[in-house]
């Protein structure tokens, strides 16, 4: 229960900072749904969109000013460890950007 | 440009786009509304006086521009309150201690650790020195597009991706500086080497690097290696008035006149050097800082300590174990210990397939065998080493010394231009010999893979089959030549190029070419991408119809400097030496069918 407590410290660290929005754990794919509409019918599929070797596990949404503070939260989430986390602005509505 | 607006360019390009890009954050727009803002002072500046602050008024200038623009995007039409804030004047110009800070924050974005390492030296010499677009390609060796395409994605990125025009926080400068020191080296070098064009850019941009440097040298003074950097630099540079002749020739080290180097910035350099040594963590630039050092400090070549330099190389060597350190050790060996011991190192880096297709391993090669009196092998390593195409300057220095011990003009004559297909041949011989197998058992192994996209196939030849990067991209590129349709027959592809707009071109072409036809009957020709190659026994002119309602004659002229029509090919097509424009029939006159029958004569 290392990794957990890992985990809670992380995300405790970033709302105590006041840059985290929201975060998330993930079931694994294995319980993943996939749907497609197609000419209006609904195709669904058993699994994940696409059979990578990396797997989605979880989320943050955080607000940093740029990408060096992102980049320094993100190293602080204990997957960074043993995984990878890619980080990606948020596409901002045209009156906010 | 006047002179004035291009002194004032050369001065404060890179401080300008720096202040814009950090007010906008988008580097794309900094750079354009600088350029318009020059693109105005050109007008302005012409009709009048300077202004008293000729960069204060650029940047205001540049700000309205950068405000008009980001009101016109019809896509951020939010962006008014950042417009206004540009405009409120609410960023007055900094005090001149704070100039600084405005390229390093800079320099940090370009060179950050989330982007491509290949793109980052480009970025840099477009945003902070003014570089054009074509200047970077010519020196990376790419088309104009591509580098334009390279560079916008870069820019877009930085945008995108909010990468900040800040100078990393203090715990942080220390990882990120070692991107920043490479990119300041490759400046330099891509200034020292003389690759980028004769003269001026080449000049500035050595002196561009050592500013940077310097600006860095400011920010982590306990840095050694940043301190190694600059002085590695100043005691290069110190060589710089030596390093060639009044025409442009590469004068090498031993027959340089020490008395022209610059005694000022060897001092400089040995000083901050011994800076750094006295800090204790030695690390690769201060080694070659180290090896400069020994150079700018012996009296003359004789007096050089090449046992220590041997050593600092050796050292090097363990840092970075690339050919180039390899090749240099051997040298230093050679001297400290004889040619003999410096050839058995250089005998192993050509027998292997990592390091064979390096020319300055050749060329060194060549130079010891020379001394040792072994011409006929010299010559052959002096040819191995021009045909893997060396950079111009040094291309001129391996021709001379080969025509010194050649006998046979007739064979340097064809030396002196080595084809590409050569340099590929002898590559293909290597890739069969090392990992023994046929092209064609090659394309086999590919057709057998179905792969089919380039990249796939290379990463499949090296990871299955173990093969080196350099050479399983030439097994990719032939395998698709060898699996391409037969090529359409010479006509045909001629035809193509006069499609459309073009077809009016057609009989300017059909003109050039009873004049090239008339030379003799081995003019042969090659259709390429967009354009028609003249060969004899090798290429010398080519024709390509422009989209401009005009031909463009590209000729291989190597003694003819260029000069009023005949111009310089530039970055038209870097095969060739010069291009003359056809705009109609009057164009095609004697002087035109002098140059071409000159380049004609020459590749017989």
């Amino acid at each position: 229960m290392q990794m957990l407590s890992d985990y809670q410290a992380a995300t405790q660290a970033m709302a105590t900072a006041g840059v985290l929005v929201d975060s998330g754990p993930l079931q694994p794919p294995t319980a993943a749904t996939t749907i497609r509409v197609r000419d209006g019918e609904p195709l669904l599929t058993d699994g994940p969109f696409a059979e990578l070797k990396e797997q989605i596990g979880g989320y943050y949404v955080l607000d940093c000013a740029d990408l060096d503070g992102a980049l320094r939260w993100a190293a602080t989430i204990p997957a960074a460890r043993f995984g990878c986390i890619e980080i990606r602005p948020l596409m901002m509505p045209p009156d906010q950007g | 440009m006047s002179s004035q607006v291009e002194t004032v360019f050369r001065r404060e390009w890179g401080r300008a786009v720096a202040v814009l890009a950090r007010l906008t954050g988008d580097l794309g727009l900094a750079e354009d509304a600088v350029a318009d803002a020059f693109a105005m002072a050109v007008d302005r500046w012409a009709a009048g006086p300077l202004p008293s602050d000729p960069a204060g008024w650029l940047i205001a200038v540049a700000k309205n521009h950068a405000v008009d623009q980001i009101r016109h995007e019809s896509r951020r039409p939010g962006k008014e309150e950042a417009a206004a804030r540009l405009i409120s004047g609410r960023d007055p110009p900094r005090p001149s201690g704070l100039i600084v800070d405005e390229r390093l924050r800079l320099i940090f974005a370009c060179c950050h650790p989330a982007l491509d390492p290949g793109v980052r030296v480009a970025l840099t010499l477009r945003t902070l020195c003014g570089l054009s677009t074509a200047q970077i390609a010519r020196a990376f060796l790419v088309g104009e597009t591509t580098m334009a395409q390279r560079l916008v994605r870069a820019k877009r990125k930085i945008r995108d991706a909010a990468i900040p025009f800040r100078v990393p926080a203090g715990h942080e400068l220390p990882g990120r500086t070692g991107a920043v020191l490479r990119v300041v080296y490759l400046v330099f070098t891509e200034g020292h080497r003389a690759s980028a064009g004769p003269g001026v850019i080449t000049d500035e941009l050595c002196d561009e690097a050592i500013r940077l440097a310097r600006l860095l040298a400011g920010l982590r003074p306990g840095d050694p290696e940043v301190l190694g950097l600059l002085a590695l630099l100043l005691l290069t540079d110190a060589r710089r008035p030596a390093r060639a002749t009044a025409d442009g020739r590469l004068v090498l080290l031993p027959d340089q006149d020490r008395g022209r180097w610059d005694g000022a910035k060897i001092g400089e350099g040995t000083q901050i050097l011994d800076r750094a040594m006295s800090l204790r963590r030695p690390g690769p630039y201060q080694l070659q800082a180290a090896i400069a050092a020994c150079h700018a400090t012996a009296t003359d070549a004789g007096d050089t300590d090449w046992a220590q330099i041997a050593a600092l190389y050796a050292a090097l060597a363990s840092h970075e174990p690339t050919p180039v350190v390899h090749a240099n050790r051997a040298v230093a060996v050679a001297m400290a210990e004889g040619p003999a011991a410096g050839l058995a190192i250089l005998d192993e880096l050509c027998a292997d397939s990592r390091t064979s297709g390096w020319h300055l391993v050749h060329a060194c090669r060549a130079g010891l065998l020379r001394t040792l009196g072994r011409t006929a092998e010299a010559g052959d390593a002096y040819r191995a080493a021009l045909a893997l195409d060396p950079p111009p300057a040094e291309r001129d220095f391996l021709c001379s010394r080969l025509s010194e011990i050649s006998q046979c003009p007739r064979q340097l004559e064809r030396t002196t231009m080595p084809t590409a297909e050569e340099g590929i041949e002898a590559q293909v011989r290597n890739i069969e010999a090392r990992y023994g197998k046929t092209m064609p058992e090659w394309f086999a192994v590919i057709a057998a893979s179905g792969l089919s996209k380039h990249t796939e196939v290379v990463a499949m030849l090296k990871a299955e089959h173990g093969l080196a990067h350099g050479a399983a991209h030439r097994v990719s590129l032939l395998s698709r030549q060898a699996a391409a349709p037969a090529p359409v027959s010479a006509d045909a592809a001629v035809d193509a190029l006069y499609t459309g707009k073009k077809a009016s071109l057609r009989p300017l072409h059909d003109r050039l070419m009873t004049v090239i036809e008339a030379f003799g009957p081995d003019v042969t020709t090659v259709p390429k991408k967009g354009y028609l190659s003249i060969r004899r026994k090798k290429q010398f002119a080519m024709i390509q119809p422009s989209a401009a309602g005009r031909v463009d004659v590209g000729l291989i002229l190597r003694d003819i400097p260029p000069a009023g029509r005949l111009e310089a090919a530039g970055s038209f097509n870097a095969l060739f030496t010069h291009r003359v424009r056809v705009a109609s029939a009057d164009d095609i006159d004697t002087a035109l069918t002098n140059w071409l029958h000159t380049a004609y004569v020459s590749a017989g």
